[in-house]
């Protein structure tokens, strides 16, 4: 049977913390429902086996930028592809060196690899080993955008211009002419190198308790998903406030009455 | 926000706006927190090119190039915690004077550091670009000035203690490292090319 409330009752006004705990309640469900599920998954990782699991599916993938069509194209050298995935730069299938800056062309120079980045040119050994690195000291004003040869020379755009850059020397030699400029031109991974090098960066992917570890803090929606679940903390902590502060009041006002 | 509880809950009269209020008052103080947040952005105090054009007199001499081999790396890395990040290190020489400009990480990001080096000792120090968040007073003379004279003693140390600042330990650690580090490299050139 449907409880009948009486008229006096509708008519009282309703305490502002009444009003508050349930907007704060009502708005909070959602998150909060998430935030105790992955919590309570999270606390059972260890039994439910999360960190060996890896979820592959569209939304995961894009979202941790995991997919074989998140491979950017890369560079043809005369030994191998140069592709760089994040700050991971990759020759064919194998990591080969760490650079933060993005990558803007890539070639070989007798033994030697020469990258340039946006903040600097930096020649590599066959094995990916830093041998020097140039920059704005050596006459390379960054960002450096493209890299080509005129002749025996390296060429580089950079925000001075585009430079003639002598690599028995390490210096710029100075502006250089740009029709005679061959540049590497940036290309699409040959089919079979794409996905063998989405692997080979992600490896298995991340784990299902990387995902719901990043869900239950929201930072799997970046800073605005951080900061949506610090507001529900909040608001779990003023629920359990104004809770704490009805009981006692509402217990307080009953006593009254019965006397 | 904290008053605005404490004066509904001992207010007698009960207030209609409560919810509004605090609501807002929140908003406020994500808004502030927004604003104060530190951001961290690269600062450059003084240019790599212009240290050393103005440690020349604006005459610099070609750069020379230091090969790096394996056991002086395994001594960089053992004092700043990381190796040289190239196996060639540029330098500047005229004389007995060097020029070094040198990077290691603070807390998080790495930090330019330039240093004059004559007949073993350090003559001048600057940070020439700071990347971190905090800790950027590292920068003033008062704490660089400490390094004039600095020389290398038993176990690649300097020959004396430097003071801190508070709030930026792993800067002055760094800053400190660094020292060692050009100390080194200039007993390394010497060494290659009296």
């Amino acid at each position: 049977m449907k409880p009948h409330k009486s008229p006096r009752a509708a008519s009282l006004p309703v305490h502002p913390v009444t009003r508050w705990h349930r907007l704060v309640g009502i708005t909070s469900t959602l998150i909060v429902i998430i935030t105790v599920l992955t919590g309570l998954a999270l606390n059972h990782a260890d039994a439910l086996g999360l960190q060996r699991k890896h979820p592959h599916n569209g939304l995961v993938d894009k979202l941790y930028r995991q997919s074989a069509a998140a491979v950017p194209p890369g560079y043809a050298t005369a030994r191998g592809w140069i592709t760089q995935i994040g700050s991971q730069v990759f020759r064919d299938t194998q990591p080969f060196a760490q650079h933060h800056a993005p990558l803007s062309g890539a070639l070989m120079e007798r033994d030697s690899f020469y990258l340039a980045y946006r903040d600097a040119l930096v020649q590599y050994d066959a094995e990916g080993q830093v041998v020097e690195i140039f920059s704005a000291m050596d006459g390379l004003s960054p960002p450096l955008t493209a890299l080509g040869r005129s002749g025996p020379d390296l060429v580089v755009a950079t925000a001075s211009g585009v430079v003639s850059f002598d690599t028995v020397q390490g210096t710029a030699r100075g502006n250089t002419v740009l029709n005679k400029v061959q540049w590497v031109t940036v290309a699409t991974l040959p089919t079979g190198l794409a996905a063998p090098l989405a692997a080979a960066y992600r490896g298995e992917g991340v784990s299902y308790e990387r995902v719901l570890l990043d869900l239950h803090s929201g930072r799997v929606f970046g800073l605005a998903g951080e900061l949506v679940v610090d507001g529900a903390a909040l608001c779990l902590l003023s629920l359990a406030l104004s809770g704490a502060y009805m009981f006692f009041k509402f217990k307080r006002g009953a006593a009254r009455r019965s006397r | 926000m904290a008053s605005t509880w404490a004066s509904a809950i001992s207010s007698k009269t009960v207030d209609q706006h409560l919810p509004g209020r605090v609501l807002r008052s929140v908003a406020w103080l994500v808004v502030a927190w927004v604003g104060v947040a530190p951001a961290a952005a690269d600062e450059v105090f003084l240019a790599p090119v212009t240290f050393v054009t103005e440690v020349f007199d604006g005459k610099p001499p070609p750069a020379q190039k230091l090969w790096i081999e394996a056991d002086l790396n395994t001594k960089v890395r053992a004092i700043i915690g990381s190796p040289l990040p190239a196996l060639r290190q540029k330098y500047w020489r005229e004389g007995e004077r060097t020029v070094w400009i040198l990077e290691a990480i603070g807390r998080d990001k790495p930090i330019t550091a330039g240093y004059v080096v004559e007949q073993g000792a350090i003559t001048r120090a600057a940070i020439l670009v700071y990347r971190e968040s905090r800790g950027a007073e590292v920068r003033h003379p008062f704490f660089t000035d400490q390094f004039k004279g600095a020389r290398l003693h038993g176990d690649d140390a300097l020959d004396r203690n430097i003071d801190g600042i508070t709030g930026a330990t792993l800067s002055v650690h760094a800053i400190s490292g660094l020292a060692r580090v050009a100390l080194l490299l200039d007993h390394a050139a010497r060494m290659s090319d009296p």
